[in-house]
């Protein structure tokens, strides 16, 4: 046979996912011995593949829909848009308005294509769009008809959130439906009958069960129950937390297991590979549901508490989020900035700083914004490494940044420390909150004023308000330091604070640095970091203040 | 041919975090993005997810866009790198030649994606004109195909053929629009010139 005919049965075989290993290797041989067989392979394959793409008529919209859906998404709008188009949707175009109505339908609207591709199929095209929308119209219609809403847990917060479930949007009404729950983004507060609160932060995974207990598959949730409903249980995959009258906390996933934390009160934990060691936790206390019950450090500041939520809702709601984003575009613009970071792992792959910053342990979590990722530090290690401006020296720098801090107390909490400070080398910084919760700015070779050479070589410039008040909330953290004035002034959410002056000012300098740690044991950092922002000049105390009210999550 | 045009504001606005901006970027490049994709992806490959990927990251890079430039060629040139990554992931699949292409095949891909990214859109809209000029029978034998998806089997009993007869059939179908779509480009490019 030749080998043009042999080519055609083997094509068609290979085409048609029934060519054999013997086959294979034969069309290969085919292929190497006969140049113009490959060019034509390739014509045909393009051909079978972009056959099978206008074949897969009508599902551009759920191309679009689920693009959108993974996009990290920085707008509230997107979420409020999603649920008024849904809303919209919902109501068939000669019916008054339905506020309140709790069935939630999918009509996706079909834009016509400008594209002449359109010339071919369009019946085939439109059917399709059609047998989509039934499809979409449909799968609401299920939910409505078969998903009972639950009648014992109100969504009575909801801040940024995306609800899905079997891989359709829910719209986050007021009653919830039944069964697994997947919160995409944002954070959801559900009140219970009898007055427990919970509150829920993207990504999770839960099941509202019954009027006593919630299961939550992954994600962390914080709970206030009040003594009428003691006995409320948490189930997790690794065990249950059987409240006694508390506020408390559980953080489950693959990475961490599932944490407890109680911070007032007690609970009854009980391990699944331990289940005969229930153990009762009380104020202060925190232990991983493991076969051990192994004890942990408190971490309050990693969950979303009852009564931080609505004030995030309200800053959503005055346009925050908005906000930030227009300031974003400022910032990077400025012809000062030395450094924008967003802690998101997905912008330091691939946005402005991608190459220049890599990360070490760590855990992405919820940023200050729905949809907005941030790094939590806990472990020793957990840190950001960088490197900013190399040799380069400034006389003036501001250093700014929004923190979410976990513990303090303890030796320091590490947010910012160059690499090069042992070697002695004049001007490399150091910025820290201190075991008596106060913000540090040290520059190697300093000497604040009144402070004798050599005999008090190490005071360094503290701010004088504790940053302590501020656990467990999102913290806007500013330095700014100017070598010329010889001072360093600090700003704790946009406020001025204190200002340290120096008899000897060297110039900063960055070079190697590391976020959230440093080479030291007592240098790591225990929270939230979602945004640093360094820049070459001393920014006046009005600037500090916009850049807070611009990038505050509170309102 | 589709308009590569877009407003400035639109861009403006998605960098700003406007959803209902990056939408309408998705929905006017979805389909010359998927269609340039789906011709360049290897065996294998899932060229949708790689499209996605790839507004996905255009999105996430919004703010690296420079304004009066293209975006299509920058979005494409965005596309190509997700393609790479892709065609990368699969090559390292240890049992991946033997499962699902001819290396060659593979390789000739690769060559092609990085011919102009209007020419596969041209391409498309060369194929469905060509299809709608086979006729009725035979552009219903392409739908049970590639739309209906229908087994080989239940097309050679509608169609009282051989399953070899069937898939005879498809080679020559396949045949003729490639053919036409290559004249169809030739008398373009020489309209052109």
């Amino acid at each position: 046979m030749k080998p043009e005919g042999r080519f055609a049965e083997l094509w068609t075989e290979y085409l048609e996912g029934e060519l054999d290993e013997a086959g294979h290797l034969e069309l290969r041989s085919l292929l190497a011995e006969h140049e113009p067989l490959r060019k034509q392979a390739a014509d045909l394959y393009q051909v079978h593949r972009l056959l099978g793409f206008a074949g897969a008529a009508g599902d551009a919209e759920s191309f679009v829909r689920d693009t959108l859906a993974q996009v990290p998404r920085i707008s509230e709008a997107f979420v409020q848009g999603i649920m008024q188009q849904v809303q919209r949707r919902e109501r068939p175009p000669d019916s008054p308005a339905e506020h309140g109505s709790k069935v939630v339908r999918f009509q996706p609207t079909v834009r016509p294509s400008a594209n002449a591709a359109r010339t071919w199929r369009r019946r085939e095209w439109l059917a399709a769009a059609a047998a989509l929308m039934v499809t979409a119209v449909g799968g609401a219609v299920w939910w409505g008809r078969r998903l009972r809403p639950l009648t014992f847990a109100r969504v009575t917060q909801d801040a940024g959130a995306l609800l899905m479930r079997d891989g359709r949007v829910v719209a986050v009404n007021e009653l919830l439906p039944e069964g697994r729950l997947a919160l995409v983004q944002g954070t959801l507060g559900l009140t219970y009958g009898r007055g427990v609160q919970v509150v829920i932060e993207a990504p999770a995974e839960f099941e509202c069960r019954d009027a006593e207990s919630l299961l939550l598959h992954s994600g962390r949730l914080a709970a206030h129950v009040p003594a009428e409903a003691t006995g409320f249980t948490i189930e997790t995959p690794r065990g249950q937390v059987i409240d006694r009258g508390t506020r408390f906390a559980l953080d489950t996933s693959p990475q961490a297991s599932t944490q407890v934390h109680v911070f007032e009160g007690k609970v009854d934990a009980l391990a699944q590979d331990a289940p005969a060691a229930a153990r009762r936790l009380v104020t202060g206390e925190a232990l991983n549901l493991t076969r051990e019950l192994e004890a942990l450090q408190l971490r309050d500041g990693a969950f979303v508490h009852p009564e931080e939520l609505p004030s995030v809702v309200a800053g959503l709601r005055i346009g925050q989020q908005q906000r930030w984003v227009a300031w974003r575009q400022t910032v990077q613009n400025d012809e000062s900035l030395v450094l924008f970071a967003e802690l998101d792992p997905q912008r330091l792959a691939d946005g402005p700083v991608a190459g220049r910053m890599s990360v070490a342990g760590t855990r992405p979590v919820q940023g200050r914004w729905p949809g907005k990722t941030c790094l939590d530090f806990n472990q020793q290690g957990d840190a950001v490494k960088l490197d900013v401006g190399g040799q380069r020296v400034w006389p003036q720098l501001t250093l700014a940044a929004w923190v979410r801090l976990d513990r303090l107390g303890e030796p320091y909490q590490s947010l910012y420390h160059t690499d090069d400070w042992q070697r002695g080398r004049p001007g490399q910084l150091h910025w820290m909150i201190t075991r008596s919760a106060r913000m540090r700015l040290a520059l190697q070779g300093n000497i604040i004023k009144g402070a004798a050479p050599g005999q008090n070589k190490f005071a360094d410039a503290d701010s004088s308000i504790p940053v302590l008040p501020e656990r467990g909330r999102w913290v806007h953290l500013a330095a700014v330091y100017d070598s010329e004035a010889r001072t360093v002034r600090f700003f704790l959410n946009g406020a001025f604070d204190n200002e340290v002056r120096h008899d000897i000012a060297h110039p900063a300098q960055l070079g190697s640095a590391q976020i959230g740690n440093w080479n030291q044991h007592d240098r790591k950092l225990s929270g939230r970091f979602d945004e640093l922002v360094i820049l070459g000049r001393a920014l006046p105390d009005e600037e500090l203040r916009a850049i807070h009210a611009a990038g505050n999550p509170y309102a | 041919m589709p308009d590569d045009s877009l407003p400035p504001e639109t861009i403006r606005h998605a960098r700003q975090g406007d959803m209902a901006a990056f939408e309408e970027i998705v929905r006017r490049f979805e389909r010359p993005v998927r269609a340039w994709v789906a011709a360049h992806c290897p065996p294998g490959g899932d060229s949708d997810e790689v499209a996605q990927k790839t507004f996905i990251a255009a999105f996430a890079r919004l703010d690296e866009f420079e304004d009066g430039t293209s975006f299509p060629a920058w979005l494409f040139t965005i596309a190509r790198y997700q393609l790479m990554t892709e065609t990368t992931r699969l090559r390292r699949l240890a049992d991946y030649h033997t499962r699902y292409a001819p290396d060659l095949l593979d390789r000739e891909l690769e060559r092609r994606a990085a011919d102009p990214s209007s020419r596969m859109t041209a391409r498309l809209v060369h194929l469905l004109t060509c299809l709608e000029a086979l006729g009725e029978p035979a552009r219903r034998f392409v739908d049970w195909r590639y739309a209906d998806q229908i087994p080989l089997q239940e097309m050679a009993e509608r169609t009282g053929r051989s399953i070899a007869a069937v898939k005879k059939q498809l080679w020559i179908l396949r045949q003729k629009l490639q053919e036409c779509v290559e004249q169809k480009l030739a008398a373009e490019e020489g309209g052109a010139a």
